[in-house]
């Protein structure tokens, strides 16, 4: 299967003070062409901050990353940072979870649409806003131009995030990363989104990498899920597999936790917390929260494993079916 | 209004914290203590009468005898100094608190309450602002007989918007915090919910205020000296010695330095230590 | 029905908010809350559910109080509430209470957890001392905080712990009714469980009534016992939580179930969705307000905004001329 994204082994540390922070701790999974990965954890997880790590939006003086991040075979991290512009213009786009706070309230729809047009590919003013018109049409927007000379802040938040859609969009990058695109939006606009989403990648054969909190939205979204736990992948798979026949202990509890579901005890929570990102054990980071957990858990750290089918775990007693 | 200051704040903690914090506010905890203890027991430090006037010994350079010279009228540049600390640090102390205590009531009335009370107090802040401060201060300080009174009183009612400003900024945004619709639900009064649990939350910026105004109210008092209109001679006063001085810049630069020296410590000290207190004042960081 | 009446412990009686901008006379209006009518059991957990700018918070927000309505009345167990007069004030704060979405900044940075807690009890009936210390200690020890919590500031805890002070101080006065504006939105999942279950125990442990707003359609299916569902500023559906949501009548309770993401789907195309953006409250449409988005709708809908009628019986009301499943008792007339 080929590779349109490949990290490898990536790990993000941030010095603060005396402290080390380890936000990512050995992260590895691929993206093909026309794949819809998500990647999802509660808040703390280092799902967001991988995804900087790959932009390599992060802090350069506070933050150590290590290890390989392949765009089509060509390592991201090691690129220059003239080069690495005009990966983040052309070849990988981000869609914001804010996009009130990513749109400029000065420039108008059309001007900030095109713009990245006129800087990344030399096309002329009148170019580029045909092409932003026709990206805007592909959003949802109605053929015309009244609403190109308006500015951001005259649109509700889910013709916003069409915007910031069609500006990722405008370039026909190779991946689209998506940070939580839904979380401030509606739920009846939050569908509207995600279909939008999800028809673009059907269409286009771009990759998306999905970053949200919301096991749902993955399950109506991607076709595989990472679950992400105090910095580390602890699972990942094909997604009806993950979410049906979980093998990590934490992907199970994550799922029952949903409150969408009310047992005679009430609703199912995880007991304890996530350990602190400063005092990472070296062991499986849930053994303390873990059901399964045995003394062989806290003995060392746990290797990540991935089978043939494509199913990665990280748990010395990954769960089966039978048991 | 309040990003700026956030960006200000932050700008002054990142050179705190690279040219070493801890050995600034060292230094400033010494200058502003040397000051306090020059205004309260000036005798300790006198080396000769400030006002003794020696006609032989005009304009002297910097000696052994004199440290930093001598005067037109041969008094001891640094004994005066001495003497000026007293109404230099009440003039700059007495108008920030003043002006706090002006400003600040009416920041937290206007951005709690809005309304009314907010659009007439704005527009006495606006009036305030609109008008020309020095020409303020000199109709006032010709008005009455310039003491360090009155001067702490114009400085005040010069600068006492700023506080209302920045209150108010702050408590339009805190009033929405849930925590004061807690407070409400508690039954708490305005009065109440001002003053013990909104105030509170803007400490910081009001002591950064107070900081930039103490030495501020310096510098003003040193232009209206300058004018005329400052402290009455023979009563040294850093600012009025700073004007005498700058006759004779050319024959005798240390004159000017020193009072000019005396001066920059001030603010300098004020200011690094306004950072470290509101610093302090933060639980969140006392904490870490 | 005098035994059904004596249940009721809150009623809404033609709540509505308006605010006005600009100057006098030349300036717009918006209706945030259109003449809410709701009836709150004892001890029940009632939700009102709906999208931003739907009014759901404005109204939890009337309720208690921190908010005057433009009009209508709060009747507390069968009694009107005269607010305006300080006194009375204080006496409806130390019945109904309330706890907001962010925990993080629902309590004071500048106090300890104590001295937050303490407030509403200090405050609305001047209790202190050893009275107000063992009434905290009960407090903590209900809602899980641990002793060593107690003297701490804000900041130095988690969100799940901030939000179980905050129904503490909240709970503390024993009221009886506790508005729960959004109090999960801001948590993660696994706490989110933590919180909803302190409160289903807390709702059967002293017999609380929980005014529960959310805009989270799962939690509310399965936290609540009756619900409203709430579109620019009406209130269009009310009804018991597992039947609205298995029969909804109104094709916007509908089209918000059926955008909910879920766990079991197979992800091609589940979901229905409703088409267009929420109109503008300045613009609030003639006739009934969901009909620019409705596929339902007709000539009626346009011109004659339906109201909150009951249907199928008196358990579930509904505000529209073509209900889904059950016939309303006026529409037969003129729907066809």
């Amino acid at each position: 299967m080929s590779k349109r994204l490949s990290i490898n082994h990536l790990s993000v540390k941030f010095t603060r003070g005396d402290e080390q922070i380890h936000a990512v701790t050995d992260v590895s999974f691929d993206i093909a062409p026309g794949e819809i990965i998500g990647l999802v954890g509660e808040s703390g997880c280092g799902k967001s901050v991988t995804t900087k790590a790959i932009l390599r939006l992060l802090d350069g003086g506070n933050a150590q990353v290590q290890g390989q991040v392949l765009l089509e075979d060509e390592d991201l991290l090691a690129l220059p940072e003239k080069k690495m512009r005009h990966v983040r213009g052309k070849r990988i786009a981000l869609i914001p979870q804010n996009p009130l706070s990513s749109l400029n309230p000065v420039l108008t729809i059309g001007d900030q649409v095109a713009e990245p047009l006129i800087e990344h590919f030399g096309m002329s003013k009148k170019e580029a806003w045909k092409k932003a018109r026709e990206a805007l049409t592909k959003v949802g927007f109605p053929q015309g131009d009244a609403y190109l000379k308006r500015y951001a802040n005259e649109f509700s938040g889910g013709l916003r995030q069409r915007i910031a859609i069609a500006m990722a969009i405008i370039s026909e990058p190779d991946l689209l990363i998506a940070d939580e695109p839904t979380t401030a939006l509606d739920v009846t606009i939050q569908a509207q989104i995600l279909n939008l989403l999800r028809r673009i990648v059907r269409e286009t054969n771009t990759s998306l990498l999905l970053i949200t909190h919301d096991l749902a939205v993955v399950s109506e979204m991607c076709d595989k899920i990472g679950v992400m736990y105090a910095g580390q992948i602890v699972e990942w798979g094909e997604k009806r597999k993950v979410l049906r026949e979980p093998k990590h202990p934490y992907t199970e509890a994550l799922i029952a936790a949903i409150p969408d579901k009310r047992t005679e005890a009430g609703f199912m929570t995880i007991p304890g917390q996530p350990p602190k990102l400063t005092e990472i054990p070296n062991m499986c980071h849930f053994a303390d929260r873990c059901a399964y957990a045995e003394e062989a858990c806290r003995r060392s750290a746990i290797a990540y494993s991935l089978d043939e089918e494509g199913r990665g775990v990280r748990c010395l007693k990954p769960l089966s079916r039978s048991s | 209004m309040r990003s700026g200051l956030q960006l200000q704040r932050t700008r002054r903690r990142w050179r705190l914290n690279r040219i070493g914090g801890g050995v600034l506010v060292w230094i400033s905890f010494v200058i502003i203590a040397l000051y306090l203890l020059m205004a309260l027991f000036p005798t300790w430090f006198y080396a000769y009468d400030p006002f003794a006037i020696d006609a032989l010994s005009p304009l002297q350079a910097p000696s052994f005898k004199h440290i930093f010279g001598t005067d037109e009228y041969g008094r001891d540049i640094y004994s005066r100094i001495v003497d000026g600390a007293r109404d230099t640090i009440f003039i700059g102390l007495g108008s920030a608190i003043l002006a706090m205590i002006i400003g600040v009531p009416l920041g937290l009335i206007a951005g709690y309450s809005r309304g009314k009370a907010d659009s007439v107090i704005s527009l006495i802040v606006d009036g305030t602002l609109s008008f020309p401060s020095m020409l303020l201060a000199i109709l006032v300080v010709s008005a009455w007989k310039p003491s360090a009174i009155t001067l702490i009183v114009v400085i005040a009612l010069v600068n006492f918007p700023r506080f209302t400003m920045i209150v108010r900024g702050n408590v339009l945004s805190l009033r929405e915090r849930e925590y004061v619709m807690a407070a409400r639900l508690s039954g708490l009064s305005n009065s109440r919910i001002m003053f013990a649990e909104i105030l509170p939350n803007c400490v910081t910026p009001i002591i950064v205020q107070a900081s930039l105004l103490v030495g501020n109210a310096i510098v003003i008092e040193t232009g209206l000296s300058y004018l005329g209109l400052g402290l009455q001679p023979p009563d040294p006063s850093w600012g009025g010695m700073l004007t005498s001085a700058q006759s004779y810049i050319y024959i005798a630069p240390w004159y000017s330095a020193a009072p000019g020296l005396a001066i920059l410590l001030a603010v300098f000290a004020v200011n690094i230590l306004g950072d470290y207190l509101s610093d302090k004042m933060d639980v969140r960081r006392r904490m870490e | 029905m005098p035994e059904t009446t004596q249940q009721i412990v809150l009623k809404l009686e033609g709540i509505s908010k308006t605010y006005h901008t600009g100057r006098l006379g030349s300036g717009t209006s918006l209706k945030a809350v259109q003449d809410v009518n709701l009836e709150i059991r004892r001890g029940e957990i009632f939700g009102i559910v709906g999208e931003s700018g739907c009014g759901k918070s404005t109204v939890a927000k009337m309720v208690a109080q921190l908010l005057p309505q433009t009009s209508g009345t709060i009747y507390l167990e069968q009694e009107p509430v005269e607010l305006r007069d300080r006194k009375k004030l204080l006496e409806y704060r130390k019945k109904v209470q309330m706890v907001f979405q962010d925990p993080y900044s629902s309590l004071n940075p500048k106090k300890t957890i104590r001295q937050s807690v303490l407030m509403p009890l200090r405050s609305l009936y001047g209790m202190s001392g050893r009275e107000a210390d063992a009434r905290f200690e009960r407090m903590m020890e209900l809602v899980g905080l641990p002793k060593r919590l107690h003297e701490t500031y804000p900041h130095e805890m988690s969100g799940g712990q901030l939000q179980r002070a905050a129904i503490a101080r909240a709970l503390i006065v024993d009221p009886l009714v506790l508005i729960a504006d959004e109090p999960i939105a801001a948590l993660d999942v696994s706490i989110q469980s933590q919180v909803l279950n302190l409160m289903s125990d807390l709702q059967r442990e002293i017999g609380l009534t929980i005014l529960f707003i959310s805009h989270d359609l799962r939690v509310v299916e399965q936290f609540t016992d009756r619900t409203a569902i709430m579109y620019l500023g009406n209130v269009v559906e009310v009804g018991e939580t597992k039947q609205l949501f298995r029969y909804p009548d109104h094709p916007y309770t509908r089209a918000l179930i059926r955008s909910i993401p879920r766990l079991d789907s197979d992800g091609e195309g589940h979901f229905e969705v409703l088409e267009g953006e929420v109109p503008s409250l300045y613009n609030i449409p003639q006739g009934c307000p969901f009909h620019t988005r409705c596929a339902f709708r007709t000539d009626r809908c346009l011109s004659v905004k339906p109201l909150l009628q009951p249907v199928g019986g008196e358990e579930r009301h509904v505000a529209c001329h073509h209900p889904l499943h059950h016939e309303a008792q006026t529409s037969g007339a003129d729907a066809g």
